[in-house]
């Protein structure tokens, strides 16, 4: 178990040093002059030739891919022309309001999809299941942003209930969490369904079932804890989603996390914090993907993993 | 399925027949799936609005009338007018056209790039698997969103920024979705007995193992054009996209966004058109899903 | 609460009771006296850099609203534009104009505590002289020559030629007075995160993008200030603004469009404020590129355009047509109007230019086809992408085919000032706001002409225009103290412009900020400017 945590552990560095660089070069690749934006359209050429040379743009490209490694490991990750400083404790100090967002929409996640695909299964067939079926095909295909403006219209502009601007309290994550969380909600209650539609029909159930045990003890004890086990998988799968999709609704709710940063930085054309930004989501999500297989590994002992 | 010997006639006349028996078999029990049905049909639709959409669209996607701006829903114009007076509903109908053209070109795309990669690193397995897969789990590391947006930021606006952000952030999935059905098939005996009878290593992959792994791959491309209708409405969101005055659903929503108190149906009408094509994606990938591969 | 008459004996719930009230009323009145008075304001754009110098001041306006805060100027604005004093109590003008002497308030002190005097002027001003630390605003600064100290409270300001709006300079942004010990001890660009002036509120903390928040200078020459903090947040998006207004989260937004405005006219927990603003909307035509070096064009595509109602209509009342290359209540204004919305004349104008309805109804000369390449931005201009589509269209009708290429705010600007030959645009949206007030600052910035047409525009004549009368009039009115005859010489000057059209003459709208029914003392300068400084609570 060791060995395979520190192999996974020890993988990641190559994969996040390939990310980092084809980042790298997308970011390289965008026209117009980056220096000359942030500088303003009245700078004079000194101080774009100021800007230009804070942001390392004036030495030849593999010079900065290298100057750009080199300050990684020391947190350091690009020089923000509009924070005029490293992009890094920036970074940081937009991550916390994501990272609430992200939590409760796993935790709500968690809350309605699974008990949802619970039940979905063990009426299968009948009306309950075919609702449930049909409300989660329907989550699936509303996008968010429009969930989240038709909330807003309702529980904000109409009637006054609910906050619909930046983290002012623990009430104001209620309506980006419901906009954030309603396809992962989807997507957990259906393959929780699966999951535990596929268990209740094992050997070990029907063994369990044979010997007498009270049933709802076989559910929640069996059944449940192996079923939970593709969820877990699920919710890292979708943690892709859960990133991107937190961009547009903080947009959307003026949310002050890494998404608002990045939509902020694009339009000011900060592609050094864009950059740094991109970076920080992929070795999140190759830190939540390592971690899911973890867990996955714990609770399922009989994997086999090389 | 694929005969290993040359029939003779009247074997060939008992499985043509035994064929289409299957076949009709096959239809009869697409046609009892309610998800597949309704999905198709709502697809069908979107399908037929799209061609005729000229046609059906009582005014033009940019015919303006400042007069008359946000005016509500009524029989002139069932979806209101926006905010310099053109009619809604014309737009919406108009929209079909590029969130499909958008959704099927992205996946179409994709999947002429991806599928071939994981055929190759299906069938040949080995350095070459790892090598191509690798590649591919970084590419997926990159939330598609994000992707997106550096990529659109970077080609610039417009469709083909689009369609190519989209496209590249498909092709990975599905050429890892082919390369593991490759692996099934793989060790399937009339594949290796098409080997043995000594056909080429691309006679193999066209001729057996690829028609054997498009029921998965199918239901794939249906689930991601619906995936790629929601990018690319988002995206659209975002403000990147295509140029005014293209009536495209998504940016329809960004323009409304202020006007949520004082004109709220200015955004109903897009947001039900997006929602609706996805779920026509949705439950028609979901009925094949059935049919199919309903293990899988 | 006790009554030592009563028989009983006082129980102790009672006297527990009472010690556990008179606890709550203390702390209620302990955390009530503690509780700092906020006020905060929601702005549209985001505050990057604080001080005066070195091309700050960019993201306007929220550069502005803040310095106007944190610093004072020699003279400043009121609610109508009209120049008050401010830290110099009065000033004569020398009879050949080139001289003028300030008087300076006694008394007053930097918020770190050193003094301002004339030899704090003298270095502010000839800081702001120096092209190399003042990089933008050059047309306010230029025709300064000097500053003299002649004695502490006494300061001369020279130019080089009679310059009339000196005291409009003093009282723009640009003319805060800085403290030049903290100059001298933090660095020449330290105003940008460590502002030190003179005014009601200093710095507390500076989240640049993100967050301004200033506290009350118990020192400021003019009195106890009326809040103990005041708190700048950036909220790019309109409806958020007006949703955080209503639930009370902030105190006072701006940049408010219409259709948001309307929805907040019946509230009472808001009062709105609109005031017509300073810049007018066109699009700036291309002048060198064929076929809009013609006259005709020009003017056809001013009458194909109904600028009436775009103004009434898409801006749901809050905006007027434009009559002059200049806004209405800015200083020099003349209403000249005329290019009425004829799409027939617009049509006539362009067959006698030579281009005739083709095949497909649209308009061809030579063959060729009549295409404009129209940029816009999103987001920058009020109801700048809609304006952009209903300009299209209606130059569409009249046989133009229009392009549109829309850009995100970040990048704009580069696309409008680049050299002649990278001009990528044949129409492009722009307004441009004379942060002063003055009609000669507007007349010079755009439309005299470029020393070099090749290049970059200096100032803002993205249009090439070059007519040398315009140019005779502008410079002799730059140098006219009387303000009637500065009036006549721009009336002129506008007229002239305005009728060789170098742009397709939109609309001047209206500047719309908002405050919590509680909150008093607010105002909305004409130049777009959302002013914060007497803020108080009602």
């Amino acid at each position: 178990m060791l060995t395979y945590t520190l192999w996974r552990i020890a993988r990641i560095i190559p994969v996040a040093l390939v990310v980092v660089t084809l980042i790298f070069l997308l970011f390289r690749m965008v026209p117009g002059d980056p220096a000359r934006a942030i500088a303003g359209s009245q700078a004079l050429e000194s101080t774009v030739e100021q800007i230009r040379h804070q942001l390392g743009l004036d030495r030849p490209i593999y010079v900065q891919y290298w100057n750009y490694l080199k300050g990684l490991p020391r947190g350091n990750l690009g020089f923000s022309g509009i924070y005029q400083g490293n992009a890094a404790p920036v970074i940081i100090q937009h991550l916390p309001p994501t990272l609430a967002l992200l939590g409760s929409s796993i935790l709500l996640t968690i809350l309605i999809g699974v008990p949802a695909g619970i039940v979905s299964a063990l009426n299968r067939g009948n009306a309950v299941d075919y609702v449930i079926s049909l409300l989660v095909v329907g989550m699936l295909s509303i996008p968010n942003f429009w969930l989240g403006m038709m909330l807003i219209s309702l529980f904000a502009v109409s009637y006054h209930l609910l906050p619909s601007f930046g983290f002012s309290s623990a009430l104001a994550l209620v309506l980006p969490t419901l906009a954030v969380s309603a396809r992962l909600v989807a997507v957990v209650a259906r393959m929780t369904r699966s999951s535990m539609l596929e268990v209740l029909q094992r050997d070990y159930v029907r063994t369990a079932r044979a010997k007498g045990l009270n049933h709802s003890v076989i559910v929640y004890k069996h059944a449940l804890r192996n079923a939970l086990i593709p969820t877990i998988t699920t919710v890292g799968l979708q943690a892709g989603y859960l990133l991107g999709g937190s961009i547009v609704i903080e947009q959307l709710f003026a949310w002050p996390g890494i998404g608002q940063l990045m939509i902020n930085s694009v339009g000011l054309r900060d592609f050094n914090m864009v950059q740094g930004i991109t970076v920080i989501f992929s070795i999140g999500f190759l830190v939540i993907n390592l971690l899911v297989d973890l867990v996955y590994a714990i609770v399922n002992p009989r994997i086999e993993y090389r | 399925m694929t005969s290993l010997t040359q029939p003779n006639e009247p074997d060939r006349q008992v499985v043509a027949a035994a064929r289409s028996a299957a076949w009709r078999r096959n239809l009869r029990r697409m046609l009892r799936n309610p998800s597949l049905v309704t999905g198709g049909v709502i697809l069908f639709v979107f399908f037929v609005v799209a061609i005729l959409a000229n046609v059906l669209a009582p005014y033009g996607g940019n015919a303006q009338d400042i007069l008359h701006v946000l005016q509500r829903p009524s029989w002139a114009h069932p979806f209101g007018t926006d905010s310099i007076g053109r009619d809604i509903f014309s737009r919406v109908i108009l929209g079909t056209r590029y969130s499909l053209s958008i959704a099927v070109l992205s996946v179409a795309i994709g999947a002429v790039i991806g599928i071939p990669v994981g055929l190759v690193a299906g069938y040949f397995g080995g350095r070459l698997d790892s090598w191509l897969m690798g590649f591919i789990d970084i590419l997926l590391t990159i939330p598609v969103i994000v992707l997106a947006i550096a990529i659109v930021t970077v080609i610039g606006p417009g469709m083909v920024g689009l369609v190519v952000a989209i496209s590249i952030t498909f092709a990975p999935r599905l050429a890892r979705i082919t390369r593991g059905r490759v692996f099934e098939v793989k060790e399937e005996v009339y594949v290796s007995a098409a080997q043995a009878l000594g056909g080429t290593t691309r006679r193999v992959m066209t001729r057996h193992v690829l028609p054997n792994s498009f029921a998965p791959l199918i239901i794939e491309i249906t689930l991601r054009a619906g995936q790629a209708v929601l990018v690319g409405a988002a995206l659209g969101f975002l403000g990147l996209g295509v140029q005014p005055p293209t009536p495209e659903w998504g940016t329809m929503l960004s323009r409304g966004r202020d006007y949520l108190q004082l004109a709220r149906f200015v955004v109903i009408a897009p947001g039900i058109a997006i929602s609706l094509l996805v779920l026509g994606f949705n439950l028609f990938g979901d009925g094949l899903r059935d049919i199919w591969d309903p293990n899988g | 609460m006790h009554h030592p008459s009563s028989r009983q004996p006082i129980g102790l719930g009672r006297v527990l009771a009472g010690l556990g009230l008179a606890l709550v009323a203390l702390l209620g009145g302990a955390f009530a006296q503690g509780k700092p008075t906020t006020i905060t304001f929601a702005q549209s754009v985001a505050v990057t850099d604080l001080g005066p110098a070195y091309g700050a001041f960019l993201n306007y306006p929220a550069g502005y609203e803040v310095g106007y805060v944190i610093y004072d100027r020699l003279v400043t604005f009121n609610a109508d534009l009209k120049i008050v004093p401010q830290l110099a109590t009065s000033w004569e003008t020398s009879s050949d104009g080139l001289t003028w002497t300030f008087h300076l308030r006694h008394g007053v002190k930097f918020q770190d505590g050193t003094p301002f005097d004339a030899q704090a002027v003298k270095f502010n001003i000839e800081r702001m002289m120096d092209s190399k630390r003042n990089t933008t605003n050059r047309p306010l600064w230029d025709p300064i020559a000097g500053a003299k100290v002649v004695d502490p409270y006494t300061v001369q300001i020279i130019t080089n030629k009679p310059y009339a709006m000196l005291l409009n300079t003093l009282a723009h942004g640009s003319g805060a007075m800085v403290s030049p010990t903290a100059i001298e001890k933090n660095g020449d660009k330290s105003m940008t995160t460590k502002p030190v002036g003179t005014g009601p509120y200093m710095l507390d903390s500076f989240i640049p993008g993100q967050e301004v928040v200033l506290k009350a200078f118990p020192d400021y020459w003019g009195g106890k200030p009326p809040v103990d903090r005041l708190v700048f947040k950036y909220v790019p998006d309109a409806s958020t603004r007006v949703a955080a207004l209503r639930a009370g989260q902030v105190d006072v937004i701006d940049d408010i469009p219409p259709q948001l405005a309307v929805t907040l006219k019946g509230d009472p927990n808001i009062s709105l404020i609109a005031k017509p603003g300073l810049r007018p909307m066109g699009f700036a035509i291309n002048t060198n590129h064929a076929p809009l070096d013609n006259l005709d064009v020009r003017q056809a595509l001013n009458y194909a355009v109904p600028r009436d109602a775009i103004a009434k209509n898409i801006f749901l009342g809050y905006a007027q047509a434009a009559d002059s290359p200049l806004a209405f209540n800015t200083f020099g204004h003349q209403s000249i109007g005329g290019f009425s919305y004829d799409p027939a004349k617009a049509k006539q104008l362009l067959a006698a230019a030579g281009w005739t309805p083709g095949p497909n109804k649209m308009l061809q000369k030579d063959g060729k086809t009549l295409t404009l390449s129209m940029y816009t931005p999103e987001g920058l201009f009020p109801g700048d992408v809609d304006v952009a589509q209903v300009v299209a269209k209606s130059l569409e009708d009249v046989g133009i085919k229009v392009n549109i290429t829309k850009i995100d705010k970040g990048g704009y600007w580069d696309y409008l000032r680049q050299p002649l030959d990278q001009l990528k645009w044949d129409i492009a949206m722009f307004g441009f706001n004379p942060s002063n007030g003055a009609g000669t600052y507007q007349m010079d910035s755009l439309f005299v002409s470029n020393p070099n047409p090749q290049q970059p525009p200096v100032a803002w004549n993205i249009t090439r225009f070059d007519n040398s009368q315009v140019d005779s009039l502008v410079n002799q009115a730059k140098v006219t103290i009387d303000p009637q005859k500065r009036a006549d010489l721009l009336g002129q000057a506008e007229k002239i412009v305005w009728n060789d059209a170098p742009y397709i003459w939109l609309q001047v709208n209206e500047s719309i900020s908002a405050t919590r029914s509680n909150v008093a003392g607010v105002e909305v300068w004409p130049t777009l400017f959302t002013i914060v400084r007497d803020a108080h609570l009602k």
